[in-house]
């Protein structure tokens, strides 16, 4: 009797954390087992939610380490995942196990495994889920080549998953974009965004346009050189990104609008980039906002090469313009006090030489 | 009665280690953790070894961690744990231990190797840190470029 109280007393306080810790320790003949016994206790969901966090988010540290898949611990998964309202650290064991599980695996394997980490990043996510569902998803999908429809529903998750998030995103983000993002997709996915939010507005589709213009235009701007070296090869598809990027000013967001004008601004000013963003640029309707107005007038300024920015910032910014702002931006537009400003180049005022002492 | 007492003192004692660890932690008991170090179970040796940072380096610590380190027998994330204490204790000597170690352990382990290395602020380490940057692991590739910055 004393025996078994002492048993029955010892497993109640060694609690059942330290149970699915042990487990981890499983031979690998006995590893399946352990597995499913374990993801089924990281799965259940008490009444209560916020109970028996330390146990279920130790179940899912046991099922990384056994390193077993199979579709009984990948529906394990998917709830403790996918349950909104479940806790967030035993939300972010789970996505850290799915990344674990799914290490070395061919991509046939892994497949349902990047599909489910998609689903995740298309649903809201605490900052420490969001960033275990990145690593996880660089764990199983980096490694494989994809086609076109992988890495774009790839990107559209990582989009919709940035435009979610409130707080600066880890590093690893970007380094799992850089590894999907391709020019095609990239264009394609702002093309999709930009349509979703106009016929839709909203925060939310806003936001996504928001982030898929800002991925366009990190990836045109971290090739930029490559780009202009063959740009006799990529014309059609460099036209073919600005002109997506362009039609988001059709959406009239003052914050989209803003961010591309001055991202345009940046990688748009190589005479070559400029023939093709200038025009459209200098044909944007001037508005009632002086920081909209001043953001345009000092793209026009940057696409200065191109023959209608030079035009519209003339005779439309400079000959109509009355806001203190934006003519300081624009007398301001040197480099040294030496150098003529922006308003100068504009009417080919000539250099005075310096007085003679 | 003295039962029901021996029975509650006896499933005291055995309380579970991830509290008879955690509370070691908490308190900074490196007697209790050195002596979870040889505990059966992987993951006791793992909240040990990581318990110990907690508390002053002691050359027995430093020892038994490095033992650790070298135990190609031992799990990776064990060793991990003990490298991640010895870096946060600023051991150089383990550095070749590390090294080896990274060549030796899983790939989450070894991202965890590489942050000890990291963490060490020593010129050897962080000679080993940069030639991550260009690893196979892009997990570990990019976290290295970070750490190199």
């Amino acid at each position: 009797m004393m025996l078994v109280l002492t048993i029955l007393g010892g497993l109640a306080l060694a609690g059942p954390a330290d149970r699915a810790l042990h487990l981890m320790d499983a031979p690998p003949h006995r590893a399946p087992a352990a597995a499913h016994q374990v993801a089924a206790q990281g799965a259940k969901l008490p009444r209560k939610i916020t109970r028996r966090i330390t146990p279920r988010a130790s179940a899912w540290l046991s099922v990384g380490r056994l390193g077993i898949l199979d579709d009984e611990i990948l529906g394990h998964a998917r709830t403790a995942l996918m349950t909104s309202h479940n806790p967030g650290p035993v939300r972010a064991r789970a996505a850290w196990a799915l990344g674990e599980v799914g290490r070395g695996r061919t991509w046939e394997e892994v497949t349902p495994v990047a599909v489910l980490l998609e689903e995740a990043m298309a649903s809201p996510l605490d900052g420490e889920t969001a960033h275990q569902v990145i690593e996880a998803f660089a764990k199983v999908y980096t490694p494989h080549s994809h086609t076109f429809a992988e890495n774009l529903a790839a990107t559209r998750a990582l989009n919709t998953l940035g435009a979610n998030q409130t707080r600066k995103l880890p590093g690893v983000y970007s380094v799992v974009l850089d590894q999907v993002l391709t020019f095609d997709v990239a264009v394609r996915l702002v093309r999709e965004r930009v349509d979703a939010a106009r016929q839709a507005p909203s925060d939310q589709t806003l936001a996504e346009a928001y982030g898929a213009v800002l991925l366009t235009i990190r990836w045109l701007a971290g090739r930029q050189d490559q780009l202009l070296a063959g740009l006799s090869d990529h014309r059609t598809a460099v036209t073919a990104a600005f002109d997506a990027l362009l039609s988001t000013l059709d959406l009239n967001d003052r914050r989209l609008t803003l961010m591309l004008l001055w991202s345009l601004g940046e990688v748009a000013g190589d005479p070559a980039f400029a023939e093709l963003v200038g025009p459209r640029t200098a044909a944007l309707a001037r508005t009632q906002d002086p920081a909209v107005r001043a953001m345009q007038a000092w793209a026009l300024y940057r696409l200065r090469s191109n023959v209608d920015a030079r035009k519209s910032l003339r005779d439309d910014v400079l000959a109509t313009e009355t806001d203190p702002m934006v003519l300081r931006l624009l007398a301001a537009l040197r480099s040294s006090p030496r150098e003529l400003d922006a308003i100068q180049k504009l009417y080919a005022v000539e250099p005075r030489p310096a007085a003679q002492p | 009665m003295s039962a029901v007492l021996l029975a509650v003192v006896c499933a005291s004692a055995w309380a579970g280690p991830l509290r008879r660890t955690t509370k070691a932690t908490h308190g900074a008991d490196a007697k209790v953790l050195m002596g979870q170090l040889g505990h059966k179970h992987a993951w006791v040796r793992e909240l040990a070894a990581q318990g110990l940072a907690t508390t002053p380096a002691s050359e027995p610590a430093v020892v038994a961690l490095q033992a650790c380190l070298d135990n190609s027998d031992e799990r990776g994330f064990v060793r991990a744990a003990c490298a991640g204490t010895l870096g946060r204790w600023g051991v150089a000597d383990a550095i070749p231990a590390m090294a080896t170690a990274l060549t030796e352990v899983d790939p989450e382990s070894r991202y965890w190797v590489a942050s000890a290395l990291h963490v060490l602020h020593h010129p050897d380490a962080q000679a080993i840190v940069e030639d991550l940057r260009a690893d196979g692991d892009l997990l570990l590739a990019a976290a290295a470029r970070e750490w190199s910055r």
